[in-house]
């Protein structure tokens, strides 16, 4: 059903850069889904992970390791260091894991800086050259977005198996009766221990494309605010859903691409430009709130409600019929 | 021996001020159990505001007011608006609900105050330094530490003695409880909201005082989180000890090992409390079961 999203139109390349970002997007929001929506472990580490994943391909890049390679050592980065902080908070639920978390993302920024410092042509941030540097944008963006959707693609279909599957039901369960998981035969500490770590590795992964997109790496970017955004996208679409993790990624990604034109006509293109970003802020910031107060499963639950009674009209009109 | 005076001092100022901020989260995690993550842009708007209202020649004696009123009126209508229609969700929703609320406040923030940086002056703080263990201090953080302590202790005092501190905490602790006792608990629900987020105000302004406000003293009230648990999670008066602490901490770190470490101690200061002793040093044990 998602995989329809392989439409990579013939636009510009400033809007093919805004589709890569939110196909990048969705890795992240798909893996906080399947940590926080499914296991029900809420991070708000994201943006650690991220600059994990982004800073250990640096760190690889610099050694020498060749295209392909630092990503992937990137996002193992990344895992080891989901080891490292999952190991301590396996026994923490809800709030207490959510600050643990909320540690971790100070201290990456910190270790982040601090690699910053002792590489001399850091520290403002590495640059690193963007995927396919050596075509011209528009071509370049097009394959990225080719690649990116590649990569989305296989994530989704990895993810929605395994959610289906006893491991799906084993971090439902987890994440619902967690007391009672362990008279059902479910080794939690290591379901946990694993959906940490292998969420990680993707959000890594994630961090290492996305500095690849922007071509910077610098720890002033991953700020917590990024993190909350990547929270905004599973609770809007929909927590528990993989459809919903999606959409969710798209909304907020593309809002503050899409709000400065549609404003422009109220106050004018610079002042739109300026503001854009902070509507943004302030409609996803009362989407989250409407969602959260309202209609808890978010978009997917919108679009399931209108569905159901899509097809209860069309069995009534039926009956009248016969 | 300067250093250590200078920071010290620093760190009360900063304490008191962390303090009166982890004091309305408290509250409202007793109340609500929620954790406010929007504390932090309450605290910016209501400061801004003051400073906003400086720059127009407004006194302090009706812009602070005023910027009380802003934010109290904002942690009421969050309450009615929205806390009071999810009753029975889980816990998280209430965080979610609250880092909606952030996003909103901080987009306001960045549209109605266009120059994002405000000095406000207190009428009647005094200029000039003094002398103390052979430090120069100034004595306008001296004032502010003075003001900022007596207002969490009479904060704290006024919870634990008054009649209406009494209702604020039973309605806080159990409300189905308090209910049956004939207690209005919506209402007092609605009350903790409004003096979190009168007290936030308090604490941006003061910090304002002696450092000016900008967009990045959100942080402030994300070091409250530390404080509290520290302090412990419901615990009024651990939040104040929490708060001093955390804030001389800060000061320390910032004086001894430079400014970029502070943060790095501070939520590692949180991770270990969170690991190894959740109910931190008040608190009650059952606020583990979160």
């Amino acid at each position: 059903m998602i995989i329809t999203l392989v439409t990579v139109s013939s636009q510009s390349a400033y809007n093919i850069y805004i589709y890569n970002s939110m196909l990048l997007a969705c890795m992240g929001a798909i893996s906080l889904q399947v940590l926080q929506g499914t296991t029900g472990l809420p991070s708000i580490g994201t943006a650690a992970f991220l600059l994990f994943g982004a800073f250990g391909s640096v760190w690889f890049l610099r050694q020498g390791v060749p295209f392909p390679l630092d990503l992937v050592g990137g996002a193992l980065f990344a895992g080891v260091a989901g080891i490292i902080f999952g190991i301590p908070a396996l026994r923490l639920r809800g709030l207490f894991f959510a600050l643990s978390t909320l540690s971790a993302h100070f201290i990456a920024v910190f270790l982040g800086n601090f690699y910053q410092k002792q590489v001399p042509e850091g520290t403002h941030g590495f640059s690193i050259p963007i995927l396919f540097g050596s075509y011209d944008l528009e071509t370049a963006r097009r394959y990225t977005a080719w690649m990116m959707c590649a990569i989305v693609a296989l994530l989704v279909l990895v993810v929605s198996r395994l959610m289906q599957e006893r491991s799906g039901r084993a971090l439902r369960m987890i994440r619902d009766h967690e007391h009672i998981a362990p008279t059902l035969g479910i080794a939690v500490a290591r379901y946990k221990l694993l959906v940490f770590t292998l969420t990680s590795v993707v959000i890594g992964l994630e961090g290492a494309l996305l500095a690849r997109l922007n071509g910077l790496a610098s720890a002033e970017n991953y700020t917590v605010a990024l993190a909350f955004q990547y929270i905004a996208m599973i609770v809007i679409g929909g927590l528990g859903s993989l459809p919903g993790a999606v959409i969710g990624a798209t909304i907020v990604v593309g809002l503050p691409a899409v709000l400065p034109d549609l404003i422009t006509p109220l106050m004018g293109e610079s002042q739109a430009n300026a503001d854009g970003p902070n509507f943004a802020l302030i409609i996803y910031g009362l989407l989250v709130i409407f969602v959260v107060s309202s209609s808890p499963d978010g978009a997917i639950g919108l679009a399931r409600s209108v569905a159901s009674r899509f097809t209860r009209a069309v069995a009534a009109i039926d009956r009248t019929k016969r | 021996m300067v250093r250590f005076v200078t920071a010290i001092v620093g760190g009360l100022t900063l304490g008191g001020i962390i303090s009166i901020a982890g004091l309305g989260l408290v509250l409202v995690y007793r109340a609500t159990h929620t954790f406010n993550f929007a504390h932090g842009q309450m605290l910016v708007l209501s400061a801004f505001t003051v400073g906003y209202l400086q720059t127009r020649d407004v006194p302090l004696a009706i812009g602070l007011p005023v910027a009380l009123a802003l934010g109290a009126g904002v942690g009421v209508a969050f309450y009615l608006l929205v806390l009071r229609r999810m009753a029975g969700q889980p816990l998280f929703m209430g965080i979610m609900a609250t880092l909606g609320l952030a996003a909103v406040l901080e987009g306001l923030i960045g549209i109605l105050f266009r120059p994002g940086r405000y000095d406000i002056t207190v009428p009647g703080l005094p200029e000039g330094s003094v002398e103390l263990f052979g430090a120069r201090v100034s004595q306008a953080s001296l004032v502010i530490f003075a003001l900022t302590l007596s207002i969490s202790v009479s904060v704290v005092a006024a919870l634990r003695y008054t009649h209406v501190g009494l209702r604020i905490r039973a309605a806080g602790q159990d409300a189905v409880l308090a209910s049956q006792c004939g207690l209005q608990v919506r209402r007092l629900h609605a009350g903790s909201w409004a003096i979190a987020a009168i007290l936030a105000a308090v604490a941006g302004t003061s910090y304002g005082a002696t450092a000016g406000v900008n967009k990045s003293l959100v942080v402030l009230g994300l070091a409250a989180l530390p404080a509290m648990m520290l302090g412990g999670l419901d615990s009024i008066g651990g939040c104040v000890v929490g708060g001093f602490t955390i804030g001389v901490l800060q000061q320390m770190t910032q004086t001894y090992l430079g400014g970029e470490y502070v943060d790095l101690v501070t939520y590692s200061l949180l991770l270990a409390v969170v690991l190894l002793y959740p109910q931190g040093l008040f608190g009650s044990k059952n606020v583990v079961r979160a």
